[in-house]
């Protein structure tokens, strides 16, 4: 007989205790439930809806498409599809099988995409009254699937706002229209209506969900409204980024008609409700006026302030910017101009380039710029073709007389004695692609007109006309005007000549500004010298100022900024030091004070290079 | 060995101070990349305004006007944003002439029925050399903290199949 120790038997009850608490479970088998879940899409079903199993188990679930539709696909659990039924495989947890249908149909969908136009006036700002529809040409519709967003198709549409797309038959349906034009390939372009003061969302506007049937739907017409509620806007501005497209579209049209296979840098456009008229944080709107900058534009719209999506000759002006800045080349300093301004001749050119391009593209010789409460005011007016207002100020410093000349240049209009050419767009933009882009000196009406009478031959006398109403040379050889023969001084006796010949080794030359026509970016704020550098190397420009002077030097090659410096106490002598390559370079020079702050006194320095 | 830390302590200090004389702001001329702006009257406009208000607290905002150019029959038009009350209502005033460079100030002074960023809406106009001209200007008036609470959106944020933000709203259907 075998003894069992009373230790022993302790352990050996303990461990049955043990056992017993590991079997566990009701059904006394060790086993768990697991749940299926089954979900189906648009146009058919799956049955059951859901399953419980054991774990470890297989089930199968019955697909079943409606009427006019097939079994996309079945997934999820590890299954197959076979026939309408699908097998899961051996579930250990629980999971989902999802069921998606197509349907056997198509249909095309079409219609027309329009938005508010807001018309201007010359005298009392935005017309809303003679408000109209008008066709949204070039912007990307898109259709998806009501139940999961998902992408069908996508179009464009064309020069009468005109789509038409492909949908599945019998599927929920929403029609969504960006406010994008896009085209990839040769042309291209991008342009892109975006909120800044929202995460730069993309604007766009929706149709309802609805059925694409078993027929083919031909008036699906889309329309953006202005949001005006008759004395105030009081919904939303829903054709606001399409009337800005609507304008990109002119501009791009103007470029296109010279050039078809055009490549164009994307543009984002960021237009706001909040853009208002004061510098500040751009997330908030405060984007101080309409402007171009690296690529971007950014358009008011703060209403009861000013707005300016409807205002097509500011927003063509600002693309003349981004065109100059992105195919051409802009040597322009930016910041405030007017009309009246004698400005340096940079700004003078772009701001004058992007006034006659504005009139170019819109077909309208009347720039015009609206303002105020309920936007009634015409606070800028000017008409392009108006050659001879305020013969005081105009020259090759002035916009107006850059936008009058290039607009003259273009259009087919003439006016007798002033105007007798009419060469349109293409040769302007074939300087402005090729040799003023690649010019030695800045870009200005000088170097613009040297370059056109270069390839214009035939047309030198008519082109003459013009610059000599506008009171510019009409003898100049070159686009420095070398030979000196620019007599307008702007009232300024020591503005020319506009570039000074400095050599290499000579003695200084002097050379004075003043900021009696404003600050940062007017004439006589700035003077420049040209120097041929005969070999590579390292060399040394001295700027001595007056006593009380702050001399700034800065360096351009092909108006690329090379070097610069502004290190010195007043009235020291600024040394800049640096290597020069073989060729032409412009020496920009300024008084610190003058550029920087309204300071009406001269300031002078003697230059030399070594 | 003082005299020695003196005469160093007054080198640095020298040092110290050339340098600051020197260190100007050159970025406003040389690393701005430059903003293309659309035409305005040349009219500069700044402003003085408290950094921020209560509710329904006063500020006193003061607008200052300096001509770029001569100029005949200066307007400046006030009106008061969505949010701000201007005790005797939206008005304008008649400067008459102002010569180049000169400047001229109109003191202002709002009070708030809604906190966020309000605005004082500016027009100004006049002729310069014969020729009309405006341009709008605004000054923030900050009530409460949250800077963002007045901003508006035009539509509802969605995000497309490609991760692409949207603003959309409703089209109208015709």
């Amino acid at each position: 007989m075998t003894v069992i120790s009373t230790t022993k038997l302790i352990c050996l009850l303990f461990f049955l205790a043990f056992l017993s608490a590991c079997g566990g479970g009701d059904d006394g088998g060790g086993t768990t439930d697991v749940v299926i879940s089954a979900s189906a899409g648009e146009g058919g079903s799956i049955d059951p809806a859901s399953a419980t199993v054991s774990q470890g188990s297989q089930t199968n679930f019955t697909v079943t498409p409606d009427n006019g539709f097939s079994i996309d696909s079945v997934t999820g659990c590890g299954g197959s599809l076979l026939g309408d039924i699908y097998t899961t495989g051996a579930v250990t947890a629980n999971c989902t099988v999802t069921a998606s249908f197509n349907s056997t149909s198509t249909q095309v969908v079409s219609g027309l995409i329009t938005f508010a136009h807001v018309p201007t006036s010359i005298s009392a700002g935005l017309n809303y009254a003679a408000q109209m529809a008008k066709p949204a040409r070039g912007v990307l519709v898109e259709t998806i699937k009501a139940s999961d967003s998902s992408l069908v198709g996508s179009t464009t549409t064309d020069a009468t706002g005109a789509y038409s797309i492909t949908v599945p038959g019998n599927t929920n349906i929403i029609i969504r229209v960006k406010a994008q034009m896009l085209e990839t390939g040769s042309p291209s372009w991008d342009f892109q209506v975006v909120d800044n003061t929202n995460s730069k969302a993309l604007y766009a506007m929706e149709s309802v969900p609805f059925n694409s049937g078993v027929v083919d739907i031909s008036d699906k017409n889309l329309h953006a409204p202005s949001g005006w509620g008759g004395s105030s806007y009081t919904s939303a501005r829903v054709a606001a980024p399409f009337a800005i497209l609507n304008t990109l579209y002119q501009a791009l049209d103007m470029v296109k008609s010279v050039d078809a296979t055009i490549i164009l840098p994307q543009l984002l456009t960021n237009w706001s409700i909040n853009n208002v008229a004061v510098k500040g944080d751009l997330s908030l709107g405060q984007i101080g006026t309409s402007y171009y900058s690296a690529g971007e534009l950014y358009i008011l719209g703060h209403a009861d302030n000013d707005t300016d999506e409807y205002d097509s000759h500011v927003v063509a002006h600002e693309w003349g910017h981004y065109f100059e800045a992105v195919l051409s080349r802009s040597d322009s300093l930016g910041g405030p101009h007017g009309a009246g301004d004698k400005l340096d001749p940079r700004i003078a050119f772009g701001e004058g380039f992007g006034n006659a391009f504005a009139g170019m593209a819109t077909g309208d010789a009347n720039y015009i710029d609206t303002f105020g409460g309920g936007q009634t005011v015409t606070g800028i007016l000017m008409n392009l073709e108006d050659n001879d207002y305020d013969t005081a100020s105009i020259g090759w410093y002035s916009e107006e007389s850059v936008q009058s000349i290039l607009y003259d240049l273009y259009d087919s209009s003439d006016e007798g004695g002033i105007d007798t050419v009419s060469l349109g767009f293409a040769p302007i933009y074939n300087v402005l692609l090729n040799e003023q882009k690649n010019a030695d000196s800045f870009t200005t009406i000088h170097s613009f007109m040297s370059f056109l009478k270069a390839n214009n031959v035939s047309s030198i006398a008519a082109i003459n006309t013009l610059l000599s109403y506008e009171n510019i040379t009409t003898t100049a050889l070159d686009e420095w005007d070398s030979s000196q023969t620019e007599t307008n001084n702007g009232g300024e006796v020591k503005s020319l000549p506009l570039y000074t010949l400095l050599t290499v080794g000579s003695s200084a030359v002097s050379l004075c500004t003043n900021g009696r026509n404003g600050d940062y970016n007017k004439l006589m704020n700035r003077r420049f010298l040209r120097v041929n550098i005969p070999s590579s190397g390292l060399y040394t420009i001295t700027a001595v100022p007056d006593v009380d002077g702050d001399a700034v030097i800065r360096v351009f090659k092909k108006g690329e900024l090379k070097a610069s410096m502004d290190n010195v106490l007043r009235g020291e002598t600024e040394t800049l030091t640096t290597i020069l390559f073989s060729g032409w370079y412009v020496i920009e020079i300024f008084d610190y004070d003058v550029v920087s702050t309204p300071y009406s006194g001269e300031e002078c320095m003697d230059v030399a290079i070594n | 060995m003082k005299k020695l830390f003196l005469l160093f302590l007054s080198i640095g200090l020298l040092l110290g101070g050339l340098s600051a004389c020197t260190e100007k702001p050159i970025t406003y001329i040389n690393g701005k990349v430059p903003a293309s702006h659309k035409v305005a009257a040349p009219v500069s406009i700044s402003y003085t305004t408290p950094k921020k208000v209560a509710l329904g607290e006063n500020a006193l905002v003061t607008i200052t006007l300096e001509a770029d150019a001569d100029v005949d029959g200066l307007k400046l038009a006030v009106t008061a944003g969505e949010g701000l009350i201007l005790p005797n209502g939206n008005y304008e005033v008649n400067f008459g002439s102002l010569t180049n460079n000169s400047t001229l100030t109109e003191d202002v002074l709002v009070s708030s029925s809604a906190e966020g960023l309000l605005f004082l809406n500016l027009l100004v106009s006049g002729s310069f050399s014969g020729r009309e001209m405006a341009r709008a200007g605004a000054v923030p008036v900050q009530v409460g903290d949250d800077v963002r609470k007045m901003l508006k959106t035009s539509g509802a944020l969605d995000v497309d199949s490609k991760g692409r933000v949207l603003t959309v709203s409703p089209a109208e259907e015709r």
